[in-house]
Parts: structure tokens; C-alpha cells; sequence
């Protein structure tokens, strides 16, 4: 065998330890969640369910998670749309200029944030664009289309050439074999890269916060927040977001295990 | 070029336009930028015939399968079947299915939904019974709702010949689809591919690179090399009487020895190798003047000390010094070094007896009407596989 | 490419194809191109046509007696050298504490990969529960998470207390407002970068090859240097490029987590220039320094280590 007695405590250890410092802020923002800690929030003072009671609470909080939401959503879509294009023409089709846009793709994975931010509010201040909600989109469209791209490619390039060509020869027509042979089995990493951008969008402070003017995300609501203390509802919308999208992908998990389990039971 | 021709008594001839063919490929050339696929081939497959295309690696056979699947456009000739030119038809109009090397079943789809496929594409009111029907056929019923990455090699294999075949195509390609599977696996599916295709009747095309798979299942071997066909006929045509090198050494083993005419003997030729002198029928020589290459099947001679008394040779003999036995239960195989001709292959199937040793001068011999004669210029090393 | 190999290229082939194919060949090229088109001109029109402009607008000028923040189209490349002769020791920074946290992040995030890649091949529950942790914190937001480490390092918070009752902290000591607190923020907020590609090369890692360099008498340590490591490397390679690159452009920890003196972070200095300084051509060439310094990094990273697989 190749583990060792030092390896078989060691790695799940230190694995483990890694998680829990992931882990360690969310639980302390799942706590405070809790804290009838007046305006600031810092000191612990006594244990109340009002904040989750009334998330919406602390002015322009739920106000800037909606918007979070929208953006992350239209941008997600946006993005994965042209993103997933783009990856199926890169890796299935030859064409002239092809290492431009491969550097189109890969520059942005290379540029920090902040350059991002602030060659975008150049060229909006440059053309006269007001900063808003679609100012917002456009650069969170612009960030994740890169991940999508790189993403998907890499189902993509993963495919079997010879399952459309085994379509073909059933009498699939080009259309055909690719709403029902190639899209079908690139869905898995489109929702993964889709999953990924919504995260990155709703996440995004730094390019946000250059490009929105005064529209709020909640991101943008914290970090403003934060200089005269964070309210609790925003730990209230913190935990709850976290815990729902650890369930709804846990419970999506669970089904399609169930799912595998049953259908190796069958035979 | 057209293919070598065959035998006379073959009913296969290569391209006689009418004579009832359903397929039929003429002048058919694949170019790719950088190499020559296939060359000029002419090829004729009358319905219900199941042929095999044996040839190595790279030899265009798996080329040859795809312009006929329509997967590939050949750059110059026609591709027709029952008179209907298809050459220019994409592959989802063509009346053609294929058995993929790797079966390329569709992984996100039940085995039913992989079968019931073509049906549906094509509008098959009757699909899933079809379908369901066509597991029966390879009795795979009890699995129709898994996936194919929970089958076995051999049940992915049955599971793609009945994806293709519940269409009931006029042409069904096989490419190299029993290369996946194991020995014992690859015997049985062999058998039961040529079962189905004594049911069906359809016209079976199956590529491959073993010869042993070609000979035993297909009714007519079209040997291929380097994008052309060297030979075509049924097994026993092909193995007996090679037209070329690389079928004597492709199919089988061969001993080939140069050799030149030296006499005309009415329906044979006296040929001289290394000063011995062969009979051979003029009938069964590629070319009868000059020099010629000489080529007998180990199997078809005898073996036995020199001068051993009471021995009964054939006509046409060897002297040499064996170099190697090995035994190998049924037969012993004996190499044998033959002064001005080199190493000379033949072996004894066991009756129990022990001709020779290694070191020891035996004799070889064997009747003339086995002898086979091919060109002068053929390379003697062609189509030798590697043991 | 070598040099011969160029030159091999160089010498046309004969296309044995017809005009035909040669044709269709290019009909399907077009029509890759209309995939792509709308993409590309996205990211051509909001990616590089704004570099372009922040490029042009680091060179514009002040003129005589203008308004804060008015600023004319010009040549002025002085404002590099003042920007650079000013701000150089703030970018130096940015790039230690930026390669402090992608070392930091690598030593942890590469248990972690294994033990989810490797050792829980066959627990696909729990796999997948401990891949969705790693995503999940993404949406109780990073500023939030940041800013509950500054409670929880806060000096009268436990951690400080305790440190500081068994000596390890001075008594004057903290945690927060310090270097350190920048780069521990750095660390965690990337580490899902870092372990999700080494996950991703850990998971093809065939676990036969260990017992078989185990069977070939190396020790646990060679075999994870010799196999394991260099196996991974594709992944470990990605994740720190992609922790790296925003590491070293992030403002958001030295702003909560750091002080005034010695943690500024190039960032900030963007952000600063821009929002509160109204300096639009300053703000624009420390971006576009910071933009090629990292490019060269990279580009020599690559060099040096790289693989075809990512960039």
C-alpha cells in the first residue's frame, strides 16, 4: 500500500483543519447572525431571532441582494450563452485569427481586477455611459465569459467525435446531432460553468464597485457598511445565502446519487 | 488501377457494371492534405455478401468504410448502391449503418433510447417495439433501461450491432467492432455475427486487421495495402493461391524463394531455386518466363531426417539443417537453414512421432500441384507480421 | 518550436485534396467564426478596447488651472515616472504579500485537493459535500467573511487574549492592522482558486502509479515528489496563476485587514486615485504598470514552468 501510517492521519487532518479555516468566518457571520448587537455589530451582546425575523431590517440591504441577484442572474445567462458559442467554434472549427481570440480569453484570467475595473469606467467615462445596473452587467458578463470559455472548452475538447458521427449514420441531421447528441452531454459543464459565474457575479466587489456609480450590490452594501459597522441583517442575508446554496446543491447531489444507487440496484 | 485479378473460377470479379451488385465503388481515391488514403479502387459487393477488408493498419481499409458510411467524402470516383449514387449524400441520407470500433453508444441515453435512435429519426411510428425487438434479437432485453457505461465490453458491442441493424440498412459496416474484446469473447461474438447475418441477409462490410476473424466469418476477403486492394476472393482462394508477397505473408505464412524458369513442361514450369529444381503449375504462377518467386505453405510439407529409408517424399524438395523446433502440442513447428535460400518455416502435426532436432540434415518436400508462383518483383518481406 | 522545425514547416506541401474539399473545409471554418463572432466582439469591445483607453488616458494632461478632475487628451508621459518613482515600494509589496499568500495557499489548499481527490475516491457523498463547501462561501460574500476575520483577530477578541496569556503575542501585540492579517486574508480568500484546478488534476491521478513506485522502492516522500507532484502540476500550475494575478491587483484585504503604514497594497492605490484623488491619468498608468509587471511575471512563469493546458 502506498499510505503509509503517517499518511493515513496526515492528509485528512491537515484536509480537514483546511476546511474548517474555510469554514471558521462563515460560522463566526452564522453566529453573529444572531447578536442583538445594535448598530455596529462587534461585541456580543445577547442572543435574538429579530434579525432573521426581519432580514430586511437595516436600509438597502435587501435592496442591493436583489440587485446582486439580478446582475449574477442576466449576466450568468449572458455570459453563458456567447461563452459556450465560443468554446464549441475554438474547439471544433479552424479558423484564421484563432490565437487572437485566444488571447481575448485568456488576458482577462490574467488581468487583476482592478485593471479590469478601471479600463471599464475608462471607456464608459469615455463614452459618456452613465454607471449603473447595465454598466454592472457589462463587466460582469465581460469577467465571466472567460471562465465559461475555458470551462466548457474543456468538456468540449473532452467529447467523442465519433458519438456525432455514430449520429450521423443513424440519420441525425447536423441540427439534429447537436440538440440531441453534443448539447445534452456539454449540459453538465455549462451548468458548472454557469453555477461558477453566478458565484464570481454575486460575489464581485472590486470591478463593482468601479462601474456601478450608485447602484448597490450587496457585496458594494457591506463594504460601505463596513466603515460604520455591518449591520446584522447583513449576516442574516450572508448565512441564509450560503446555507441555500449549500442545500440546493447538496439535495441536487443526493437525488442524482439516489438516482445511480437505484438504477445500479436494478441490475 | 483495378484489383489484382482473382482467380478465374471466382464469382466476385471486380467491377462488371450490371452484374446485379449493390454496392458498388468505382474509381474511388481518398487524398488528405499531407498522405494518399486510398488509390483508385474499384470494388464491387453484390447484395447479401458479407465481406471482410483485411489489411494492417493504415492500409485504407478503415478509410474505404467511412466513404462508404458517408463520414468521409472521397476525393475523386462514385459510390453507388442498387444503382442509386450516393457519393455526394451526406451520411444521415444514406441507407447505411454502421458498428463503430468503439461503439460510440450515446452515454446519456438508455440502451433502448440508443437502439430505438435511427427508428426515430427516420419516423418510425413502430420505434420502440423495433428497438425492443432488435435487444431481442442479442438478447439483451433484461438491460434496456441502463446506461452503456454500466454494461460489459461484449454487451456495449451487441447493443451497437443492434443500434445498427433494427434499421435495417441495404449496407452494414463493421468497423473492427471485436477488436475491444477479449479471446474467448472475440470467438463467440464471431460466431454470432455471422449467425445473425445468415438471418438477416443483409450485406455485412467488416474491417479488420486479423486475419483469422476474416477468414472464418466473411464469405469473400478483400485483401488491402498501402489505399489499394492486393487481392479479393473467398478464404480458401486467397490462402491457397496468393497473387501477391504481401497476401502470401499477410494471410498465413508463406515460404517464398526466388527462383527462374528454366523449363516448360506443358501444364507446368520446372523452376530452379539454389539449384533445385520445382515443379509448378503454370495455371497457379503469376508469370511463367524468367525469373519468379516460389512459394509453398509450411503446413503443405513433409519433414524427415535425410535418407531416412522408407520415407515418401513429394515431387519438390529441400535440404537444410533444422535450426529450431518448438513444440507446440498439436504440431512442431521447425526452422529450417536451407543453403542459397535462407530460413525455411514448415511443421508436423503430432502423431506422436519425432522427425527432427535441431543440428540434425533433414529433408522437406512437397507436391508440385501446392506450389504457387508469384512476379519477380515482389519483396519477399511484404505483409510479414511480427510474431 | 526549434528551428529545424520551422523550417520543415516552411517548405509547402503539395494539398493532395480537391478544390472541393479545400472549399467545404473553409465553408466550416466560416461558420466557427459565426460561433465566436459575437463573443469576441464582447470581449473586444469591453476588454481591449478599454485597455486601449486606459492606456490613452494614462497619458492625458492637466491643464493650466482646470477643475479636479478635468483632464485633456496628450503625451504626458511623465506621469509614469512620477507614479513609478512614488509608488514603486507599494507595488513591490502587493507582489511579496501576493507571492506569500499563493505559496501559503498551495501548502494548504494541496492536502485538501488529495484528500477530497484522492482519498475519497468511492465516497462520492462526501465529495461532493466538501466541493460544495469550497463554492458556497462565494455567496455569504468575501467582504463579509473578511471582515468577521477582523472580529475574530480583533485584540480583545479570544485569539489575541489567548496568544497574548501564553506569550506567543507580546502584550502590546495585535493581529489585525498588521502585514500578516493582509496576507492570512489573501490566503483564505483564494484558496478556493487554488485547490479547485489541483482537485481537478489530483482527480485523474491514478492511484496504481503510487503503489507502483511504492513497489518500485520509493519511500512515501519520493513517490509524492516523483509521481504524485509532478502529475498534479498541470493543476498547481493554474491555481497559481489564479491566485497569484488577483492576490497581488486586491484591495479589499489590506482595506479591511491592514493599516495606514506597512500593508498598503497597490489596489488601494488605484482605487484611491481614482475615487478620492480624482488623478484619472496617475490611477490609469499604476494600473497599466501593474498590468504589465504581472504579465511578465506570468509570461516568465510560463516559461519556466508551463504547461499547454491552461494558458
Amino acid at each position: 500500500m502506498y499510505n503509509t501510517k503517517l499518511g493515513k492521519w496526515f492528509i485528512p487532518v491537515v484536509g480537514g483543519l483546511a476546511f474548517v479555516y474555510l469554514l471558521v468566518p462563515i460560522v463566526y457571520i452564522f453566529v453573529f447572525s444572531f447578536n442583538d448587537g445594535g448598530k455596529s455589530n462587534l461585541q456580543w451582546r445577547s442572543f435574538t431571532l429579530d434579525n432573521w425575523k426581519n432580514p430586511c431590517g437595516a436600509p438597502g440591504a435587501c435592496e442591493s441582494l436583489v440587485n446582486s441577484l439580478s446582475v449574477g442572474a442576466v449576466a450568468t445567462i449572458i455570459a453563458t450563452v456567447l461563452g459556450t458559442a465560443v468554446a464549441i467554434g475554438l474547439v471544433r472549427y479552424k479558423f484564421r485569427f484563432r490565437s487572437t481570440a485566444d488571447l481575448l480569453i485568456i488576458l482577462p484570467l490574467a488581468t487583476p481586477e482592478v485593471v479590469l475595473g478601471a479600463s471599464l469606467l475608462a471607456q464608459f467615462l469615455n463614452l459618456g455611459w452613465d454607471l449603473g445596473y447595465w454598466t454592472v452587467i457589462i463587466a460582469h458578463v465581460m469577467f465571466c465569459m472567460s471562465f465559461v470559455i475555458v470551462t466548457v472548452r474543456a468538456r468540449v475538447a473532452g467529447l467523442d467525435d465519433r458519438l456525432e458521427e455514430a449520429a450521423a449514420d443513424l440519420y441525425a441531421s447536423p441540427m439534429q446531432r447537436f440538440w440531441k447528441i453534443t448539447f445534452p452531454m456539454l449540459i453538465p459543464g455549462i451548468v458548472a460553468a454557469a453555477l461558477l459565474s453566478f458565484a464570481m457575479s454575486f460575489d464581485d466587489f472590486i470591478i463593482t464597485n468601479f462601474n456601478s456609480g450608485t447602484f448597490s450590490t450587496f457585496p458594494k452594501f457591506v463594504y460601505v457598511a463596513a466603515a460604520r459597522g455591518i449591520p446584522a441583517q447583513a449576516n442574516v442575508i450572508g448565512s441564509a445565502m450560503f446555507i441555500i446554496a449549500l442545500l440546493v446543491v447538496i439535495i441536487g447531489q443526493v437525488i442524482s446519487y439516489r438516482r445511480k444507487k437505484a438504477l445500479a440496484a436494478r441490475g | 488501377m483495378s484489383t489484382t485479378a482473382t482467380h478465374e473460377s471466382s464469382e466476385f470479379s471486380p467491377v462488371s457494371a450490371g452484374s446485379g451488385a449493390d454496392l458498388v465503388l468505382s474509381g474511388i481515391s481518398k487524398h488528405f492534405a499531407d498522405f494518399t488514403a486510398v488509390q483508385e479502387m474499384d470494388l464491387s459487393i453484390p447484395s447479401g455478401t458479407f465481406i471482410a477488408l483485411l489489411g494492417p493498419s493504415g492500409c485504407g481499409k478503415t478509410t474505404t468504410l467511412r466513404m462508404i458510411a458517408g463520414l468521409e467524402a472521397p476525393t475523386s470516383g462514385t459510390i453507388t448502391i442498387g444503382g442509386e449514387d450516393m457519393t455526394r449524400l451526406p451520411s444521415h441520407k444514406r441507407p447505411v449503418n454502421t458498428v463503430f470500433q468503439s461503439y460510440a453508444l450515446f452515454p446519456h441515453m438508455s440502451i433502448l433510447d440508443n437502439v430505438a435512435f435511427g427508428l426515430k429519426q427516420k419516423r418510425d411510428k413502430d420505434a420502440i417495439a423495433k428497438a425492443k425487438a432488435g435487444l431481442e434479437m442479442v438478447e439483451l432485453s433484461h438491460l434496456a433501461s441502463r446506461k452503456p457505461a454500466q454494461l460489459s465490453g461484449g454487451q456495449q458491442q451487441r447493443v451497437a450491432l443492434a443500434r445498427a441493424l433494427v434499421n435495417r440498412p441495404r449496407v452494414l459496416l463493421l468497423d473492427e467492432p471485436l477488436g475491444a474484446l477479449d479471446m474467448k469473447l472475440r470467438r463467440q461474438m464471431q460466431v454470432e455475427l455471422k449467425k445473425i447475418q445468415m438471418e438477416v441477409g443483409l450485406t455485412f462490410i467488416h474491417v479488420t486487421h486479423d486475419q483469422e476473424e476474416a477468414m472464418t466469418m466473411a464469405d469473400v476477403v478483400a485483401v488491402m495495402n498501402q489505399g489499394r486492394i492486393e487481392q479479393m476472393g473467398s478464404p480458401r482462394e486467397l490462402y491457397e493461391l496468393p497473387r501477391t508477397a504481401f497476401v502470401a505473408n499477410f494471410l498465413g505464412k508463406s515460404n517464398l524463394m526466388e527462383g527462374a524458369v528454366v523449363a516448360d513442361a506443358g501444364p507446368a514450369i520446372v523452376v530452379d531455386v539454389a539449384g533445385q529444381r520445382f515443379e509448378l503449375l503454370k495455371e497457379r504462377a503469376v508469370a511463367t518466363e524468367g525469373k519468379i518467386v516460389v512459394g509453398v505453405r509450411p503446413e503443405k510439407m513433409r519433414i524427415a531426417e535425410l535418407d531416412k529409408p522408407g520415407f515418401e517424399h513429394a515431387g519438390n524438395q529441400l535440404v537444410g539443417t533444422v535450426t529450431d523446433a518448438s513444440f507446440t502440442g498439436v504440431s512442431t513447428e521447425y526452422l529450417v537453414d536451407v543453403p542459397g535460400v535462407g530460413t525455411v518455416g514448415t511443421f508436423t502435426q503430432n502423431l506422436g512421432q519425432d522427425p527432427a532436432r535441431p543440428g540434425d540434415k533433414v529433408r522437406m518436400s512437397w507436391e508440385p500441384e501446392y506450389t504457387f508462383g508469384l512476379g519477380a518483383d515482389e519483396d519477399l518481406e511484404a505483409g510479414v507480421q511480427a510474431s | 518550436m526549434s528551428a529545424p522545425a520551422k523550417e520543415a514547416r516552411a517548405v509547402e506541401k503539395v494539398d493532395l485534396r480537391s478544390p472541393e474539399e479545400i472549399r467545404a473545409e473553409k465553408k466550416k471554418g466560416r461558420m466557427g467564426a459565426w460561433l465566436i463572432l459575437p463573443g469576441m466582439l464582447y470581449m473586444a469591445l469591453f476588454f481591449a478596447a478599454p485597455v486601449v483607453v486606459l492606456l490613452s488616458m494614462s497619458l492625458f494632461v492637466k491643464p493650466e488651472g482646470a477643475e479636479l478632475g478635468e483632464f485633456v487628451p496628450g503625451w504626458n508621459f511623465g506621469t509614469y515616472a512620477e507614479v513609478w518613482n512614488r509608488y514603486w515600494p507599494v507595488l513591490l509589496r502587493s507582489f511579496v504579500f501576493a507571492l506569500i499568500a499563493t505559496v501559503a495557499a498551495l501548502i494548504i489548499a494541496f492536502p485538501m485537493a488529495y484528500l477530497v481527490a484522492v482519498r475519497l475516491r468511492g465516497k462520492p457523498l462526501l465529495k461532493g459535500i466538501l466541493l460544495v463547501l469550497l463554492i458556497a462561501p462565494f455567496f455569504s460574500s468575501f467582504i463579509l467573511r473578511t471582515q468577521a476575520w477582523k472580529q475574530i483577530l480583533a485584540d480583545e477578541g479570544w485569539i489575541v487574549q489567548t496568544l497574548k496569556a501564553v506569550a506567543i503575542l507580546p502584550a502590546d501585540g495585535s493581529l489585525t492592522a498588521t502585514p500578516f492579517a493582509v496576507i492570512c486574508g489573501l490566503t483564505y480568500n483564494f484558496l478556493p482558486f487554488m485547490m479547485l484546478p489541483i482537485y481537478a488534476s489530483l482527480e485523474r491521478l491514478d492511484t496504481r502509479l503510487l503503489e507502483a513506485s511504492g513497489d518500485l522502492y520509493a519511500s512515501p516522500a519520493q513517490t509524492f515528489m516523483k509521481v504524485t507532484l509532478p502529475q498534479s502540476m498541470p493543476g498547481v500550475f493554474a491555481g497559481t496563476l489564479l491566485t497569484f494575478i488577483p492576490a497581488a491587483g486586491d484591495y479589499v484585504n489590506a482595506a479591511i485587514l491592514g493599516n495606514n503604514r506597512d500593508t498598503s497594497m497597490i489596489g488601494q492605490v488605484i482605487d484611491s486615485r481614482f475615487f478620492k484623488v480624482i488623478d484619472y491619468p496617475g490611477a490609469a498608468a499604476l494600473s497599466f504598470i501593474l498590468m504589465v509587471c504581472i504579465l511578465i511575471l506570468v509570461l516568465i512563469y510560463i516559461r519556466r514552468f508551463g504547461t499547454k493546458d491552461l494558458f
